[in-house]
C-alpha cells in the first residue's frame, strides 16, 4: 500500500503538468487523425464512450482498481482499430484523471491502456462480426497484470533498485488480481452490449462511406 | 464446462459457509511459545503482551516467561530451570508506586511452581528481586493479591504478605496445602481456600482469624460480595456454590453445579461461574441467587472481552473459547465459539487491551488479533458488523447457488455474469487483509535502529521515546518524547496536535491516509521510521516503544 494518497511518482511543476495535457491531448488527436476517415456520427459516438467510461470510471473510484477502461480499450481496438483505441485509452486516461488524481502517473496509465487498446485491435476478439466472448474474458484477465506492470513504471526514482522495484510489483499482486476480476466482470457483462454498440458504430461508418458522405471527422 | 462452473460456485459456497466463531477480532500476528501450555491468560501493559507456559519438569524443556511486542516481536524470555510441577500462577503487573514500605518500579510478578515468587522488570525480564516459599511436591500455583504496597501470594501451605519494593516479607503464616487458590480481600481479612477444604480468613497482620469447613477443595479467589464471598467449591464429581457471609459466619448452599469448576468471573453486577455443566449467573441483593444457566462446557480461567461477553475455555479435543452476553440482569445468551487455528484443549482465558485480544491454550502458540470495531474511524458498533456480514454472507450465497441454478439450466452467459460478480465482492471485502498480509510477506525486514536518523542537536530527553520529523515546505518540526504510540497515525496525531500542525485524512478501504500537513498536499507525503519507508497504512503501520519517524514530500 501507499502511505499517502497521490503518491505516484515525481510532482510535476504547474508548467510540467500543462506541457504533459498538452502532450497527451495531441497525441490523442494525432492517432484520431491518422485513423482511418470517420463520419461526424462515429467521431461523435466514439466521444459518448470516451466520455460515458470516464464517467463511469470516476464513480467506481471508491472500489480499487475496478473500473470499465480496460475492457472498452480492448473492444474500442478490436472495432475502430489500433490508431483510435489508443486515441481513445489517452483521453479517458486524461479527462478522468483530471477528476481523480492528475499527474505524472497520467501518462503510464495511458500508455498501458493504449498497449492493452493495441493488444485488442490485433487479438480477434471479432470473427465474422461475432464476439468472441471467451477469448475477451481472457485477454482482459491478462491486460490487468500487463497494465499494473506499465502504471508501475510511474514510480521509478533514481534511487530505486531493481529489487525495491520488484518488491513494489509484488505489492501490487492483490491490486492487479482485484483488476482481473473487475475485467471479467465488465467483460461478462458489458461485453455484448459494448461489441453491439460498436458495431454498430462499424455499420453505420461503412454505410456513410460507401455513399459517399465524406463530411467525416477527419475530411 | 457447465459442470467446471457447478463445481466452481459449489466451492465457492462451501468458502462462504458462515463459521462458528465469525467475530470482529482479526487475526494479527501468532508466535509459537511451546514446548509447553499456554495454561493462564497472557497479560499486557502499554509496551508488551507477556505469556508463560507449564507442562514440563523432566528432560530438557523448561516453562518460561516470554514478553513481545504488540506487533509480535519477541523481546525478553525468562526460564525456570527447577520447575517441579505445573506452572499456572496467573501473572501479575504492578505499575510503579510508593507506599509505606517503601517505591517500586513497573514490575512483573510471577509465581513458579519450584516455590519461587519473583518480581522482574517488564521491559528486559531481569529480576529486581525474589522470594523462595515452601516446595511439597509444588510451590506456587494460585493467584496473588496487589493489596497497596504489598503482595499477597497463597503458597503451597499458606500465605505469605510481601512489600513490594523489595520483597521483604511482612508476614507469613502455614495453613493448609493449596493448588490454584486464589486470594481475596474483605476489609482487613484476607480470604484463601485450600485442596483440603478449609476456606481461611488471615488478617492483614498475619493473623489467622478464620477457618471455614467446605464440601470440597477451592482453587479460586472467593468472589467478595460486601460482607458476603461467593465460593465454588469443588467435590469429586460434581460442584457446589456457597454463599459465606461473614459477619454471621454462616455457610449457605446456593446451588450444586457441575464438575471441575473453572475461576468465577464478575460482570458488572452480576456473578458468571463456570464448569463441565456449564454458565451459570448469579446476582446478589439481599440474598444471592441464580439468575440464568448454560449448557456448555467450560473450564479454567475465564474473562471479560468487549465489555459484555464472558470468553470459556472449552477444555475439550474440539476447544475453541465460548462466548456468552451478559445483559443487565444477569441473564445468560450464548453466541458462538471463539475458533482459532490451533483449537484443542485449554483452560486460558484471554486478555483484552484497547485493541488486541490476546489467546493462547495447550497448543502453546500465543494469538494476537485486532479488533477493528474499537476503532474511532468506524463507526459501526459489533452488532451491526455481525449483521452486515450476515446479510452479506446470505447475498453471496443467493448469488453463487443462483449461479450454479443458471449454469445447470444452460443459461451459460447469465450464470457467468452473476459468477464473476460474486467473485469481485468477495475479493474486493478480501482485498484489505490480503493486502496486508501479502505486504508483511514481501517487506519483511529485521526491526531497525533508531540510531543512524538520531540528530544530535536533539534533546537527551528524547533518547529511549518516540521521535517525529515533519519536514515542512515552511521548515523542520522536530517533536520528542512521546511514549506508548502504537500506530503511526497515532503518533502523528499526538505530535502534529503539539505543534499546531493541521493534519488531513482520508478514511479509505484500505485504511487511514494522510493528504496534507498545513493544507500542504504536494505530490503525496511519506514516512519513513528509523530510515526505512513505511508500506502500509498509517493506521496499521505499528511502531515501536523507540523510534524517528519522518515525515517527508514525496
Amino acid at each position: 500500500m501507499f502511505q499517502a494518497l497521490g503518491v505516484h511518482g515525481p510532482e510535476l511543476s504547474p508548467l510540467g503538468s500543462v506541457l504533459l495535457d498538452m502532450a497527451l491531448v495531441a497525441a490523442a488527436f494525432g492517432f484520431l487523425l491518422s485513423a482511418p476517415r470517420a463520419n461526424r456520427m462515429t467521431a461523435a459516438m466514439l466521444m459518448t464512450m470516451v466520455l460515458a467510461t470516464t464517467a463511469l470510471r470516476v464513480v467506481m473510484q471508491p472500489l480499487p482498481n475496478v473500473q470499465p477502461v480496460t475492457v472498452a480499450a480492448l473492444l474500442v481496438g478490436a472495432h475502430l482499430g489500433a490508431k483510435r483505441g489508443v486515441a481513445f485509452a489517452i483521453l479517458v486516461s486524461l479527462l478522468s484523471n483530471l477528476l481523480i488524481s492528475h499527474g505524472w502517473w497520467t501518462l503510464f496509465q495511458a500508455l498501458g491502456w493504449s498497449i492493452v487498446a493495441v493488444i485488442g485491435a490485433n487479438a480477434r476478439l471479432i470473427v465474422d462480426g461475432r464476439l468472441q466472448t471467451a477469448r475477451l474474458c481472457l485477454y482482459a484477465v491478462l491486460a490487468a497484470p500487463l497494465f499494473g506492470f506499465v502504471s508501475t513504471l510511474s514510480l521509478i526514482s533514481p534511487e530505486m533498485s531493481v529489487g525495491q522495484f520488484i518488491v513494489l510489483l509484488g505489492q501490487g499482486l492483490p491490486f492487479d488480481a482485484i483488476h482481473a476480476l473487475g475485467n471479467l466482470a465488465f467483460a461478462v457483462w458489458t461485453g455484448a452490449m459494448l461489441h453491439q454498440f460498436l458495431s454498430g458504430l462499424t455499420a453505420a461508418e461503412e454505410e456513410v462511406l460507401a455513399v459517399g458522405d465524406v463530411h467525416g471527422f477527419d475530411a | 464446462m457447465r459442470r467446471s462452473l457447478m463445481l466452481l460456485v459449489g466451492f465457492a459456497l462451501f468458502l462462504c459457509t458462515p463459521h462458528a466463531s465469525a467475530t470482529a477480532w482479526v487475526p494479527a500476528w501468532e508466535q509459537d511459545v511451546g514446548p509447553g501450555y499456554i495454561t493462564t491468560s497472557p497479560v499486557a501493559d502499554d509496551e508488551h503482551v507477556y505469556v508463560r507456559t507449564s507442562g514440563f519438569w523432566t528432560g530438557e524443556e523448561r516453562p518460561v516467561v516470554k514478553a513481545f511486542t504488540h506487533e509480535g516481536v519477541h523481546k525478553w524470555t525468562r526460564a525456570s530451570p527447577t520447575t517441579v510441577q505445573h506452572d499456572m500462577s496467573p501473572l501479575l503487573l504492578v505499575d510503579a508506586g510508593a507506599g509505606p514500605c517503601g517505591q517500586w518500579p513497573e514490575m512483573l510478578l510471577v509465581g513458579w511452581a519450584n516455590g519461587d515468587f519473583t518480581a522482574l522488570h517488564p521491559s528486559n525480564g531481569t529480576l529486581i528481586w525474589q522470594v523462595n516459599t515452601t516446595v511439597k511436591a509444588w510451590g506456587i500455583t494460585g493467584a496473588a493479591l496487589l493489596d497497596a504496597d504489598h503482595v499477597v501470594v497463597p503458597t503451597r501451605n499458606g500465605l505469605m504478605q510481601l512489600c513490594l519494593e523489595n520483597g521483604e516479607i511482612g508476614f507469613e503464616v502455614q495453613l493448609s496445602d493449596g493448588w490454584r487458590n486464589g486470594v481475596a480481600k474483605q476489609g482487613e481479612t484476607y480470604w484463601v481456600g485450600s485442596e483440603t477444604g478449609t476456606l481461611w480468613g488471615v488478617h492483614s497482620n498475619g493473623t489467622v482469624i478464620s477457618s471455614v469447613n467446605l464440601s470440597g477443595s477451592l482453587r479460586h479467589a472467593p468472589l467478595v460480595v460486601d460482607h458476603r464471598l461467593l465460593l465454588h467449591v469443588q467435590e469429586d464429581a460434581s460442584s457446589s456454590l456457597y454463599v459465606y457471609t461473614t459477619t454471621s459466619d454462616s455457610l449457605a448452599l446456593l446451588a450444586t453445579l457441575g464438575g471441575s469448576p473453572a475461576v468465577p468471573l464478575k460482570v458488572d453486577q452480576t456473578f458468571v461461574f463456570g464448569d463441565r455443566q456449564g454458565l451459570t449467573s448469579v446476582r446478589c441483593e439481599q440474598a444471592c441467587s441464580v439468575v440464568d444457566s448454560l449448557a456448555t462446557l467450560v473450564s479454567g480461567e475465564m474473562a471479560l472481552v468487549s465489555e459484555d461477553r464472558v470468553f470459556a475455555p472449552v477444555n475439550t479435543p474440539e476447544g475453541g473459547w465460548f462466548i456468552a452476553e451478559v445483559n443487565e440482569s444477569g441473564g445468560l445468551a450464548g453466541s458462538g465459539v471463539f475458533s482459532t487455528p490451533y483449537d484443542g484443549y485449554g483452560t486460558s482465558a484471554p486478555a483484552q487491551t484497547s485493541s488486541m485480544l490476546y489467546i493462547g491454550n495447550d497448543a502453546g502458540v500465543l494469538m494476537a488479533y485486532e479488533s477493528k470495531d474499537l476503532s474511532p474511524e468506524l463507526p459501526l458498533d459489533e452488532g451491526q458488523n455481525e449483521g452486515l456480514a450476515l446479510l452479506g454472507i446470505i447475498g453471496l450465497t443467493f448469488a453463487l447457488g443462483g449461479s450454479a441454478t443458471m449454469a445447470k439450466r444452460g443459461r451459460m452467459n447469465n450464470a457467468w455474469a452473476l459468477l464473476s460478480f460474486s467473485a469481485l465482492v468477495i475479493a474486493l471485502l478480501m482485498l484489505p487483509d490480503v493486502s496486508n498480509a501479502w505486504n508483511d510477506v514481501l517487506t519483511e525486514a529485521p526491526p531497525t535502529s533508531p540510531d543512524e536518523e538520531w540528530d544530535p542537536s536533539w534533546s537527551e530527553d528524547w533518547l529511549g521515546t518516540q521521535v517525529v520529523v515533519f519536514e515542512l515546505p515552511e521548515g523542520t518540526v522536530s517533536l520528542g518524547g512521546f511514549e506508548g504510540h502504537t500506530t503511526v497515525w497515532s503518533l502523528t496525531k499526538d505530535a502534529a496536535s503539539q505543534s499546531g500542525i493541521n493534519v488531513e485524512t482520508e478514511d479509505t478501504s484500505l485504511g487511514l491516509y494522510l493528504i496534507s500537513f498545513n493544507e500542504t498536499r504536494g505530490g503525496g507525503w511519506e514516512y519513513t521510521i528509523n530510515g526505512e519507508r513505511g508500506t502500509y497504512a498509517i493506521d496499521v503501520a505499528a511502531v515501536e516503544p523507540t523510534l524517528v519517524l519522518r515525515w517527508s514530500l514525496a
